[in-house]
């Protein structure tokens, strides 16, 4: 079947089989490969891709059915050289060892921060809950979501 | 300038460009897909391809049917572990026939076809089982694979001087690394031999046992290990790869085989252990006597478990200093998934006993589990383990150091409680690492290193090293890992051992190089070299010579270039049974804050402080982050994690949804992590390792939080909540 998806701004074409999941569509016909694959259940995070502003495993959704919708992945975050200020964050804080959670871990704080920009400390703890972290054990993490928020409310990665 | 080495290390992480195997999009790769037995043991009676071989796009299906001289054999250990079971299966999950088509879709889809009818026998899933006369044998040569001895002193005699004994029998279960790129490796025909790429912790292991089990030589074969998405152990030795590379070099295809996170749960395990541990006091806590017997379950295969088996018994008195001692520890077989290395390497099945011990002879004695320790600790330079390196820290000052920041004698708020336990691991003994540092002829450098990198920061530390000796700035350093064809040999990313054994080996490199350059001034200039100075010769006349410079007057522009491979040799020494003094030893003192909630017996842990004998620190902020990530493991470990096998032998919890992890909600609100650099490593700048210290003291103490909360001595991981709730329903009965 023929559908039309939204990523990163962008509108594609694309032929799929009904029952195809949107991670694997997004890189095995894409070619986005930020978004990971691991538990396939829902479980993990590594999968986690933004779709109308919520933190979604995209490895339990239908591609088809997320055609009406805006899908941001981590591609989406950085536009050429210049990265979205929690990537700069997490970069700073040291969010990332293995980087393999990376990219759940941050667009799940991005879908937080776009809705509650001054998120405490427990709320960004059930905001990143459903992320699997094995390598950090979650502190640095925790600490460059509150450094992103400070961030992008003062402006400071702005160049 | 761009720092390309920081790039890779942060900045491709951040944007989700780092690739993994997965990563890597082919359009011309096979694909393998395994089916695996359902039975833990028993003899395989039929397999039935036909429906599954009739599908397009299938290429072929094999099974141990296919190899009438035997099924091409894998292991670190040992030659033991087929690829595919030969006629008799020996743990659930094992794999039996393995369909390779051209889509990964249809070799799934072919799989699900593939029947296979087993006669089940009785199987032993736990070692306590396994070591019972009349248990099911997992080989014909028995359960018990390994055995480990070491003794001093005289138990038996000191029993009779001791105050106090006491006596316990402990048990934890099996865990899953659960690293969270599943296992997955791509096999291709290269020239005649075969290239495999592939995320794993020793290139060099797997091109050695691939080497073997093909039969061809060294120069044959290539591993080129990608980035690790986590590895903890259980990408330390080879999993799918010798079957991708058997088919890939008998086929003459590429063949990528790519595991579920489902499969990672068959295919690696970290070690259960049943501890039987007696120590004996005298009226200050001292230990008199030490006398410990563990049976580590290692699965249905060797893997690298007997050298956990060894590595646990060397260090079978942990940090402690004791006259009397008497170590038995055996491996044994079990129907399970065959356990491999794992973070800790048996030094935390060690450190759980012992630990547990110093507690309940604290109270028992009415002493400070403090000093009990501290009465306990060595000297540095002590030598605590006969033939074995003398303690290289200042222990007790750790100790107490962790007391000072942990806390530990503040008061808590009512219903927590405070415990402390040491960890200790004993680094990796005779190996070697090799280091090639290469100037290009503009005077930037490339250092090639057979590291893995797994976020641990291998490439930010090697590049630091060159940007140390040799003055040249970290943006005009470049670092290659982890191709065997292109850098030279490291034993393995494992045991903390990176930063010391290939900082040693660049120091090296770089000093011949500095000692090659000062000698090409000589020989190209009229004034005479005096020194090296910041990526510079100076001459006598103060003039100072960039590298650049030098290779241009020696080869002309841009027309030659020098490099020089350093050497990293570990000590050996046969009267070690594990082959030489171990190269450091890894300690960390961990304090514990927690409460139990004794409506539902859940735990909650409101602050974990770490402080490790680290020798010294070049990536701060990394390491924190590693022994932060190691603690949440260790809580990982204590109070949730454990592979759950029914009484036939069958994995229960071996999938995300059931195997229980630390997320963000079980990360207590005080967390720190710190380091004692005394510069007492063996490192260039006296640096130990770390990386594995900070799981290793987290169960015990958390066993002691529940003891204070609850006066529950659980001598069985996990401490899940429901076994507290059971323990404390029934301590009221």
């Amino acid at each position: 079947m023929k559908i039309t998806l939204n990523i990163n701004g962008k509108t594609r074409e694309l032929e799929i089989d009904p029952g195809e999941l949107l991670l694997d569509v997004l890189r095995d016909k894409l070619g986005l490969m930020g978004t990971k694959e691991n538990c396939r259940q829902g479980e993990c995070g590594a999968c986690t891709v933004i779709i109308d502003g919520e933190a979604v495993n995209s490895c339990i959704v239908l591609a088809a059915s997320v055609e009406n919708s805006k899908i941001i992945t981590i591609e989406g975050l950085s536009s050429g050289n210049k990265l979205h200020p929690i990537q700069k964050a997490f970069m700073e804080r040291d969010g990332s060892q293995c980087g393999f959670c990376t990219p759940g871990m941050i667009l799940s704080s991005k879908a937080l921060l776009d809705k509650n920009p001054k998120p405490t400390e427990d709320e960004i703890k059930i905001a990143l809950s459903g992320n699997i972290c094995r390598c950090t054990g979650y502190k640095n993490i925790i600490s460059s979501v509150k450094t992103a928020a400070q961030a992008i409310e003062n402006g400071t990665y702005n160049d | 300038m761009v720092n390309k080495v920081e790039i890779r290390d942060t900045l491709e992480r951040v944007s989700g460009e780092i690739k993994y195997v997965d990563d890597f999009k082919r359009v011309d790769l096979l694909h393998g897909k395994y089916v695996r037995s359902t039975c833990a043991k028993g003899e395989i009676k039929s397999i039935d391809c036909r429906d599954a071989a009739s599908m397009q796009e299938v290429v072929g299906i094999y099974s141990y049917l296919d190899f009438p001289e035997g099924v091409p054999k894998y292991g670190p250990s040992e030659m033991d572990q087929p690829i595919l079971a030969e006629k008799e299966v020996r743990f659930f999950g094992e794999p039996v026939a393995i369909v390779i088509a051209e889509t990964s879709k249809a070799a799934e889809a072919a799989a699900a076809l593939v029947k296979i009818e087993y006669e089940p026998e009785a199987c032993v899933i736990d070692p306590r089982e396994a070591i019972r006369p009349g248990a099911a044998q997992v080989h014909k040569s028995g359960n018990i694979n390994t055995v480990f001895k070491n003794s001093w002193g005289d138990c038996v005699q000191s029993e009779k001087d001791s105050e106090l004994i006491i006596s316990n029998e402990y048990y934890m279960p099996s865990i899953h690394h659960n690293a969270m790129e599943t296992y997955t490796c791509i096999a291709e025909p290269d020239h005649g031999g075969v290239s495999i790429t592939a995320a794993i912790q020793s290139p060099f292991q797997l091109r050695r046992i691939v080497s073997a089990m093909l039969k061809i030589p060294f120069s044959l074969v290539q591993v080129k290990g990608t980035e690790l998405g986590g590895a903890f152990g259980g990408r330390g030795y080879p999993k799918a790869e010798p079957a991708a590379a058997y088919f890939a070099f008998k086929l003459k295809k590429p063949i990528k085989i790519k595991l579920s996170a489902e499969e990672g749960f068959l295919v690696g395990q970290r070690e259960s252990a049943f501890i039987k541990i007696r120590n004996g006091f005298d009226s200050k806590g001292k230990i008199t006597f030490h006398d410990i017997e563990a049976y580590f379950g290692n699965g249905a295969y060797l893997d690298i478990s007997p050298r956990v088996v060894g590595k646990a018994g060397m260090l079978g008195t942990a940090a402690y200093k004791i006259e009397n001692v008497k170590i038995d520890f055996k491996g044994v077989y079990t129907n399970t998934t065959p356990t491999t290395a794992f973070r800790g390497f048996g030094a935390t099945h060690v450190c759980f006993a012992i630990e547990s011990q110093l507690d309940e002879a604290a109270r028992a004695l009415g002493i400070d589990p403090v000093d009990i320790r501290l009465l306990n600790l060595p000297e540095r330079g002590d030598i605590i383990i006969p033939n074995e390196k003398p303690v290289d820290g200042d222990w007790k000052s750790c100790l107490k150091k962790a007391v000072k920041l942990g806390d530990y004698y503040k008061q808590p708020p009512k219903g927590r409680f405070k415990s402390i336990a040491i960890g200790i691991k004993n680094s990796i003994a005779a190996t070697t690492a090799s280091s090639r540092v290469r100037i290009n002829s503009d005077g930037s450098a490339i250092v090639y290193i057979g590291t893995s990198e797994m976020g641990q920061g291998s490439r930010i530390v090697a590049a630091k090293y060159v940007n140390r000796f040799l003055g040249i700035p970290l943006e005009k350093i470049h670092v290659i890992t982890a191709d065997t064809e292109s850098v030279p040999f490291d034993f393995i990313t494992a045991s903390s051992r990176t930063t010391v054994s290939i900082g040693i080996a660049i120091e090296n490199a770089c000093k011949q190089l500095k000692e090659m350059f000062l000698e090409l001034a000589t020989q190209n200039y009229k004034q005479k070299p005096v020194s090296y100075a910041e990526g510079h010769v100076v001459l006598d006349d103060n003039s100072k010579l960039s590298l650049k410079e030098i290779l241009e007057k020696e080869y002309g522009r841009d027309m030659g270039e020098r490099e020089a491979c350093g050497i990293f040799k570990a000590k050996k020494d046969a009267s070690n049974p594990l082959g030489g003094p171990c190269t450091f030893y890894e300690l960390v003192a961990t304090v514990l804050e927690g409460s139990v909630d004794r409506e539902t017996g859940e735990i909650k842990f409101y602050s974990i402080v770490n402080v490790s004998d680290a020798g010294n620190i070049i990536n701060p902020i990394r390491a924190s982050g590693v022994d932060e990530g190691g603690a949440i493991m260790g809580i990982g470990a204590a109070v949730m994690e454990h592979l759950q096998y029914d009484t036939n032998g069958r994995l229960q919890n071996g999938s995300s949804l059931d195997y229980r992890l630390p997320t963000t909600l079980d990360v207590p609100e005080r967390m720190e992590s710190y380091f004692v650099e005394n510069l007492d490593g063996p490192g260039p700048g006296g640096e130990k390792g770390i990386g594995e210290g900070a799981i290793l003291g987290i169960a015990p103490a958390v066993k002691e939080i529940i003891f204070k909360s609850t006066g529950l001595n659980i001598k069985e991981l996990p401490y899940t909540s429901e076994k507290i709730w059971r323990q404390l329903r029934l301590s009221r009965i």
